[in-house]
């Protein structure tokens, strides 16, 4: 305890009154306990005005003013216009007049699509094609084109198997007809999505009509409008701005073709489609029109599978090329979209008549092959834009290829989901695909994209060295050294370490 | 510029954000709302179709949405403190209502409780 | 056996060239031009075909017996170490067994029957290439040089378009070049030693990592090097510089019309050439009064680099094009057409340099003290 006596001079230490501390029984006193409005403890508050009194404190403000910050004056730069900074994220830039032009470079055409000799060069994509792959989208921003005088693309086995196959169907009498359907796969970087532009390419060299969706993604992202089919089939639903789109690519894309055939078949959905107009008018009144689209596009696939003329317009009808379908980006269209019904429940993708149609395509036809005219339909997967959750899509892969190999369903080395995990019946209804009965039509394959071999790593390296990007002695040694860096030669890698910048030694 | 409920928006605003802008519509009951007439939700006002506009007027005058909802709100709060429910008693006080601790952070009830509460 | 005789050879070249490449940097500017010597040198040499090697085919030549001493060392060995479990000294034949394309090469008849995969491999060997050219180089270097920075280098651009075709063909030649230059017994050539940006710990050059750095904002270095790139592609594609006479680039790079080929190259000739060599010091005590008066120090190569590099990091926020990126490559490119503002900035240094010149090595004065 504290002594009351200062220990220096003896004299008592002031101590403090408790009185002068209020009580808390006058507190008390000056009013009930409980009150509504609080009226007298706001009254016994000093005014913070002093002389003035005008400022009336708000009930309950915080007595001390808040200190006012000081606002920084920061000059800012006016933001880019809107939808800038998109077109320049998405800006595909195909040529660049400082890399050097490679000696005897030799373009993609019916002859060097099929020349087994080629096999590992870079072939040129033909100038005039640009505009149409650019026009059906096959290129992609993150792709690396930018750094070539001119798009290339090497030529290697699956390419050159696609190509045989793309000269049979057309040129060779036995082969008419026939129809491959792929879905591609393959590590990350082992190049779906040019292996797809290669088809397309050599799809418009030999005059086919090539319909693409270059990202499945946006069928299904919620991002276009939809609605629902018709009063009869209120859970099916048709997206009029993405098959516009898709009829705008196609008629920029395949004018000459579309040109060159005319409408022979009735079309009684569609009063835009007169007999004897061509095509390419009628899949333009559906790029034009969006409440016709889907109407549109079926007529057009109509005239397109047909075989023959209806009766009465035979005049108008001339033999149908073969299609070419690609789409990228496969897992999205394996799961529910984004959109939403009128309960509010998520939309499955195959309720989406557009999604639903392609989707179809893999089944085997069943009065007639599902192309008569012959095609080729290639679904490529994506490894780094996929949905959450696509294990059915891989269970449903492997039994497509189990499938493939001859293994029955009914075996116990065909593939099954694992016990309890959830998979999605309608991913395996849809990759179901039994054994055609038309000879032309092939069955369902997955293929896979691999590494390229030696020959051909080595044919892609030297591209980038006679490009003038990489400065090394193009050796068997070097390359062999460069394959195995780039996890076996995927393509991608390789890529990668052609252009990786290094100044030697 | 489209008329939704007599209330006028610039077509580049998206229709989920037009639909929020009214009292009593919250993202989930906008996101219902556009699902019901098949509007993807990143439709923006301009693209609505003049059925879809005549649509969501239609269902948004059904609703107790604005001006309605507000009076109900106020009524509540003053049945509340008629009654003399504690409840009714923290709205009057100018307290929080729903049990939070009071020694900091209640600026939100300073600022909105008080007798004639308003919305 | 032949291949191990060129390995004794190529030990004794080793020192005589390290000697040369560690040189003492004598002074700055000195470096500077040395070091882009040594670059425009290596610009056409690919890793099979520089100096290095060159002068170790000679060194060979000279010499292709070995030394005495290492010889009765060899033979020692051969004699007592390699002895086989019983003590017989042993024969390199007898412990590693005898080529089989030694013995063919010996026996005509055998080889007549010998197997196809190895009568392909001797004609291999027999016609030997090598896989670097000899064929006039060195003309080109000297056409290079003159056009340093001057008003020469953009004389006429018929010989810029003659040397761009050269280029095609130079590098065409390189890729079409096989290597069969193996000595036959060996599968793999010697070892070099590898190029710093090997190590994935030093990948990238000690500049682009220094700018990379300087770029960086919060840490973020993933970001900084996604701008590195598009700065290098953007400097990859983009028009060649039309170069300024009056700012003159450094003397010793290649021509503009090959800068794009090289972006690092470019950009670290960017960066030498409007790197200032001084930096003024202020310093008190050389003036009554306590005033301090800016005195210039010199700069070691990555302080230089430094600065440059913040000169135009700063230049380029004055820009207003949408990425940040594209600003700084956008500088870039002013800097090495002279249009920046970092040249004026540098020349502001100097000037003050110039101006405090005298004092430097001087004393502060310091009061006395009573």
């Amino acid at each position: 305890m504290v002594s009351p006596f200062c220990w220096g001079c003896l004299t008592p230490l002031r101590q403090t009154s408790r009185t002068i501390l209020p009580s808390p029984s006058t507190a008390v006193s000056r009013g009930p306990a409980f009150h509504t409005s609080a009226a007298l403890q706001f009254m016994g508050r000093p005014s913070q005005g002093g002389k003035k009194g005008s400022t009336v404190l708000k009930f309950r403000q915080p007595a001390v003013a808040a200190m006012k910050k000081k606002k920084k004056f920061v000059e800012k730069a006016r933001p880019p216009p809107v939808g800038e900074r998109k077109a320049i994220r998405k800006r595909i830039v195909l040529s660049n007049p400082n890399a050097l032009e490679v000696e005897g470079l030799q373009e993609l055409s019916e002859e060097t699509m099929v020349d087994s000799r080629l096999r590992g060069t870079a072939l040129a994509l033909p100038v005039p094609m640009l505009d149409q792959l650019r026009a059906v989208q096959a290129f992609k921003p993150k792709q690396g084109w930018s750094i070539f005088r001119r798009p290339c693309t090497v030529l290697r086995r699956e390419t050159l198997e696609l190509g045989r196959f793309f000269d049979n169907v057309t040129g060779d009498v036995e082969r008419r007809g026939a129809v491959i359907k792929k879905i591609v796969g393959g590590a990350r970087k082992s190049g779906k999505s040019v292996h797809l532009l290669q088809a397309m390419a050599m799809g418009f060299i030999k005059k086919w009509v090539v319909f693409t969706i270059p990202e499945a993604q946006e069928l299904v992202s919620a991002t276009s409008s939809y609605a629902p089919l018709s009063e009869e089939n209120p859970n099916l639903y048709v997206q009029n701005e993405a098959t516009a789109a898709l009829l705008s690519r196609t008629v920029a894309a395949n004018k000459d073709v579309l040109s060159g055939l005319r409408v022979s078949q009735n079309h009684p959905t569609v009063p835009a489609a007169k007999p004897g107009m061509t095509l390419e008018d009628l899949a333009k009144t559906g790029a034009q029109d969006q409440a016709s689209a889907w109407a549109v596009f079926q007529a057009l696939w109509k005239e397109l599978t047909a075989t023959g003329p209806a009766p009465g317009l035979e005049k108008h009808y001339t033999p149908r090329p073969p299609i070419l379908v690609t789409v990228d980006g496969l897992g999205h269209w394996m799961t529910e979209s984004q959109y939403r019904n009128a309960q509010f429940k998520l939309i499955h993708a195959h309720d989406l008549v557009f999604v639903r149609h392609f989707l179809s395509l893999l089944k085997p036809g069943q009065d007639q092959p599902s192309l008569p005219n012959g095609g080729a339909l290639l679904y490529a997967t994506s490894t780094t834009n996929n949905p959450p959750y696509v294990y059915t899509l891989d269970v449903a892969l492997k039994q497509v290829a189990a499938r493939d190999a001859g293994v029955e369903p009914s075996s116990p080395q065909f593939p099954q989901p694992e016990p309890y995990s959830k998979t999605d019946p309608r991913v395996f209804e849809v990759l179901e695909s039994p054994k055609s009965k038309h000879a032309q039509e092939g069955r369902l394959q997955h293929q896979i994209l691999g590494g390229v071999t030696h020959d051909e790593a080595r044919g892609f390296m030297e591209y980038f060295a006679r490009s003038g990007l990489l400065q090394e002695t193009i050796s068997d040694g070097w390359v062999s050294e460069k394959w195995t860096l780039a996890g076996g030669g995927v393509i991608g890698e390789l890529e990668r370490i052609g252009k990786r910048l290094r100044v030697a030694a | 510029m489209v008329y939704i409920l007599g209330l006028n928006f610039t077509e580049s605003i998206l229709v989920k954000k037009a639909l929020q802008s009214f009292f009593g519509i919250g993202t989930d009951t906008s996101a219902r709302l556009l699902a019901r007439y098949h509007i993807h939700p990143t439709c923006k006002v301009g693209e609505l179709a003049n059925k879809q506009v005549l649509d969501l007027t239609a269902a948004l005058s059904d609703m107790k949405i604005e001006n309605d909802l507000r009076r109900q709100v106020l009524d509540d709060i003053k049945r509340l403190r008629e009654t003399g429910t504690t409840r009714g008693r923290r709205h009057a006080l100018g307290l929080p209502v729903r049990g939070q601790r009071t020694r900091t952070q209640i600026k939100t009830a300073i600022k909105l409780n008080r007798v004639d509460r308003r919305l | 056996m032949p291949p191990l005789l060129n390995l004794f050879a190529a030990r004794t070249a080793v020192p005589a060239l390290r000697v040369s490449a560690a040189a003492p940097r004598v002074s700055l500017s000195a470096a500077a031009s040395k070091s882009h010597s040594a670059l425009s040198q290596r610009r056409w040499n690919s890793s099979g075909s520089d100096g290095k090697k060159e002068s170790e085919e000679a060194q060979r030549a000279a010499t292709s017996m070995p030394h005495v001493s290492e010889e009765a060392a060899e033979v020692s060995r051969i004699m007592d170490k390699e002895k086989r479990c019983d003590g017989v000294p042993s024969t390199p034949e007898l412990q590693q067994g005898t080529m089989v394309s030694e013995i063919l090469s010996r026996d005509k008849e055998a080889a007549k029957h010998a197997p196809k995969v190895f009568q392909d491999q001797i004609k291999k060997a027999q016609s030997g290439s090598r896989s670097f050219s000899t064929s006039a180089r060195r003309g080109q270097l000297e056409e290079q040089k003159p056009s340093g920075g001057d008003a020469n280098a953009d004389a006429s651009d018929a010989a810029q378009a003659a040397m761009v075709q050269s280029m095609i063909a130079q590098v065409t030649e390189q890729a079409h070049a096989a290597q069969h230059e193996l000595a036959p017994g060996l599968k793999f050539p010697a070892p070099e030693t590898l190029p710093r940006t090997e190590n994935y710990r030093s990948r990238y050059e000690p500049l682009l990592e220094q700018f990379t750095k300087m770029m960086m904002r919060d840490g973020k270095l993933g970001i900084a090097e996604k701008n590195m790139n598009f700065i290098l592609d953007h400097l990859r594609s983009s028009p060649p510089p039309n170069l300024n006479p009056r700012r003159p680039l450094l003397p010793g790079g290649p021509p503009a019309p090959q800068l794009p080929l090289n972006p690092v190259k470019y950009l670290t000739l960017i960066i030498d050439s409007v790197a200032p060599i001084i930096k003024n010091k202020p310093m008190k005590g050389f003036t009554g009064g306590g005033a301090s008066v800016p005195i210039p120090v010199p700069l070691a190569e990555r302080q230089r680099r430094r600065a440059a590099i913040k000169w135009i990091l700063d230049a380029s926020d004055k820009r207003r094009d949408t990425k940040f990126a594209q600003r700084v490559a956008n500088e870039l490119v002013a800097v090495a057409e002279g249009r920046s503002g970092v040249w004026d900035r540098r020349d502001l240094v100097y000037k003050v340099g110039i101006q405090g010149r005298a004092l430097v090595g001087a004393k502060p004065r310091t009061r006395s003290r009573i």
